[in-house]
């Protein structure tokens, strides 16, 4: 049986928005609403959904970043809330991240050898520079870097080579669970694969979790082993990864589905994108917040917001409706 | 429509000359679609800009090469097309926005962030169609209609920064078309955006050029867009074409191993969801090889002359071609050059 390594328990980040001038009421940005999973040891659980909607607020405020508005986070067993002084120190060891941007998350004055062993330094992991230097060739070795670049500056390095250097530094600690925001969206086709690869051969090796937070489906299904889709600031769907992939039941993540163009020329396959654009969290439509842009929408969604609700024992959707009742029906334009 | 001949771009950097662009050719047909596809650095943007003469210089130079566009009319009064490298910067000017249309991943490249979007959009009608007041007003309202905006005249007094990212390449695609171009450049036009705003725009761009004779120089680094979008693809690996061809034959039968290696490396929503058979190493800089295949040290299937010889480009009647030592790579009715 696996044990639940992070629990996130409604978990909501609210920003202040900046008032105006005439405005008397302070308005809230809903960067998250309400979010709520588990990661197993050594699974990965994949965060999904278009740009705003708040994956990188979740994790950040998973790794402290961001303080919550609400909920609470469980790790390896302690609520992160409760801990402070070392206690705390050492439960932020346990995770880890590495960011989307490998050129602007590695300082640029530090060579690769310091950047990958500052977190060891940081938290005085070894008392002697040789130790380091094994500990630092180690890393450098499992990420596939040679120990001859450690004295290369970021600028001297490839994207690739850079999300290297970010993922080595992110292992140097030892985490449980690593938080990958968009790791291979700013990499070329060839060094994406690799990088990939690379991440589930460290799960492999090392048992490590993933929080793996990616706009991209089709990488999401070489990664993950469950898939959470969120949609501004809050839980659409839920599910495992070859269910989600197959029996998608929230018209947005089958929206997100189509939208995915595959590398194979088929003509006729287009189906209508999704309209429109993502609205302001500041000021969310109502009932369900992906009405407006649903192609399936009825009179309740206007109205109602659903709960996320189970269909099954791993299966949660926020929708008024099943696929049965929403699939084959497209309602763009019948009632404009 | 357009037809590029051996184009040759260098730059001359401290490290001494890149061979950013080294012996480009490919044709753009009336009403066609041809993606550029290929990693960052392998020279697209700098393609794309050498057409139009609008390379950096100093450091850049396109040093050979033809781009030929083809006169206005079709089959009009025999005027010979016209080479833009010989182009005087006049000449160059009428066909930038008013025959060859260029847009960017990033529209604000183009826009001017301190004016409206009518006062942009009415400035080129001026500049190019000596269309002024009312009617040019008219006319761009009615061109950001086109392209899916709505409340069109009230949009015209917003301001870029106003819009997002997907309004904003709506607004560029509106002013790219103003002109009716013959000639579209889109350079990575979807790249920052989410995939289903990428799904509308790509939409748009099909839509808007379709039934219409408007030639489509479409860059990307996705082979999804690829596949999407293209009629034919040129695939560039390090400052060269390495495989040319129609979309079916290119996903179907890709016969260079680096796009073949590409196509099997790339994650998918179906099929089996194993370890992905990756290229290893990295794509050297553009124009960095002094001999031999550029793609030789990352091939699956390199051999000793691979290092020794530049390849060879093989070529088939569909227009397609290959630049490859591969033997098994010419079939029957490839010819060897
Ligand atoms: N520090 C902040 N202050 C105010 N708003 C923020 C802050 N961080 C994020 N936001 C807003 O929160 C929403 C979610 O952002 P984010 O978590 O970055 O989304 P994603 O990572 O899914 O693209 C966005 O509307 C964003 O503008
Ligand atoms: N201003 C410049 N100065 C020097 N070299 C340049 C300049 N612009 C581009 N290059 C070189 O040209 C190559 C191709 O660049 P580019 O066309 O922008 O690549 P792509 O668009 O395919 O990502 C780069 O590898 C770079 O070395
Ligand atoms: S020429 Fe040789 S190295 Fe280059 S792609 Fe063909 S087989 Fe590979
Ligand atoms: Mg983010
Ligand atoms: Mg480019």
């Amino acid at each position: 049986m696996s044990r639940a390594l992070l629990e996130v328990k409604d978990l909501s980040v609210h920003f202040p928005v900046r008032r105006g001038w005439f405005e008397r009421e302070q308005r809230w940005l809903r960067a998250v609403d309400g979010v709520s999973f588990t990661i197993q040891e050594g699974r990965t659980l994949g965060l999904v959904g278009e740009s705003g909607c708040g994956k990188s607020t979740t994790a950040r405020a998973i790794v402290g970043l961001n303080t919550p508005t609400a909920g609470e986070i469980h790790f390896a067993g302690k609520r992160m809330a409760d801990l402070d002084g070392p206690a705390l120190r050492e439960a932020r060891r346990g995770m880890q991240m590495v960011f989307q941007d490998p050129y602007s998350s590695l300082d640029p004055r530090m060579m690769l050898g310091d950047i990958i062993a500052e977190p060891l330094r940081a938290h005085r992991v070894y008392r002697s520079r040789t130790e380091e230097r094994k500990r630092v060739a180690v890393l450098m070795d499992q990420v596939g870097l040679a120990t001859s670049m450690s004295g290369r500056y970021p600028h001297e390095l490839s994207g690739g080579q850079r999300q290297r250097a970010g993922i080595a530094r992110a292992l140097a600690l030892k985490p449980r669970l690593v938080i990958a925001d968009e790791p291979v969206s700013a990499l070329d086709m060839s060094i994406r694969a690799q990088i990939i690869n690379l991440l589930g051969e460290l799960q492999d090796e090392l048992s490590i979790a993933y929080l793996f937070i990616a706009h991209d489906l089709a990488v999401v299904r070489h990664t993950c082993d469950e898939v959470v889709v969120m949609y501004l600031g809050r839980i659409v769907e839920r599910a495992p990864r070859e269910r989600l992939f197959t029996a998608a039941e929230h018209p947005y993540t089958q929206a997100l589905l189509d939208a995915v163009l595959p590398p194979r020329p088929m003509r006729d396959r287009r189906s209508l994108p999704l309209l429109g654009d993502v609205p302001s969290p500041v000021d969310p439509p109502s009932g369900c917040a992906f009405h407006p842009r649903c192609a399936h929408a009825v009179e309740e969604c206007r109205v109602e917001t659903p709960g996320l609700e189970a269909r099954s024992h791993d299966h949660e959707v926020a929708c008024h409706l099943t696929p049965d009742e929403w699939r084959g029906s497209d309602r763009r334009g019948a009632d404009a | 429509m357009l037809d590029v001949r051996n184009l040759k771009t260098y730059f001359s950097t401290d490290e001494g000359e890149v061979r950013a662009v080294d012996g480009v050719s490919f044709a753009i047909a009336r009403g066609e679609i041809l993606c550029l596809v290929g990693e960052s650095g392998c020279g697209k943007s700098v393609t794309a800009m050498s057409l139009l003469g609008l390379v950096p210089s100093p450091p850049g130079r396109v040093v050979a090469g033809e781009v030929l566009l083809a006169p206005e009319q079709e089959g009009g009064d025999g005027a010979s097309a016209l080479d833009l490298r010989k182009a005087s910067e006049s000449e160059l000017r009428q066909v930038r926005g008013r025959r060859i249309a260029m847009i960017f991943q990033d529209p604000m490249t183009s826009l001017n962030p301190y004016l409206t979007v009518g006062v942009q959009l009415t400035e080129v009608l001026e500049v190019h169609m000596r269309m002024r007041g009312e009617p040019a007003r008219e006319r761009a309202a009615q061109m950001l209609t086109s392209v899916g905006i709505s409340d069109a005249e009230q949009r015209l007094n917003d301001y870029p920064h106003e819009m997002s990212g997907g309004i904003r390449q709506r607004v560029m695609i509106a002013m790219a078309l103003l002109c009716e171009p013959d000639v579209l450049i889109a350079d990575e036009p979807t790249t920052a955006l989410d995939v289903t705003i990428q799904a509308q725009i790509l939409a748009l761009i099909r839509q808007l050029q379709e039934g219409t004779g408007l030639g489509v120089l479409l860059i990307t680094h996705d082979l999804g867009v690829v596949a999407n979008m293209a009629d034919r693809v040129a695939v560039m690996y390090a400052g060269r074409i390495v495989e040319q061809g129609p979309v079916e034959a290119i996903f179907d039968d890709p016969k260079h191993p680096y796009t073949a290696g590409l196509l099997r490396s790339l994650p998918q929503l179906s099929g089996p969801c194993e370890t992905l058979p990756v290229i290893p190493g990295l794509p050297p800089p553009a124009g960095s090889t002094e001999r031999g295949c550029s793609f030789a040290p990352r091939c699956d299937r390199v051999m000793d002359r691979c290092w020794q010889q530049d390849p060879p480009t093989v070529r088939w009647g569909s227009g397609r071609h290959v630049v490859c030592h591969l033997d098994d790579i010419a079939t029957e009715d490839g010819e060897r050059r």
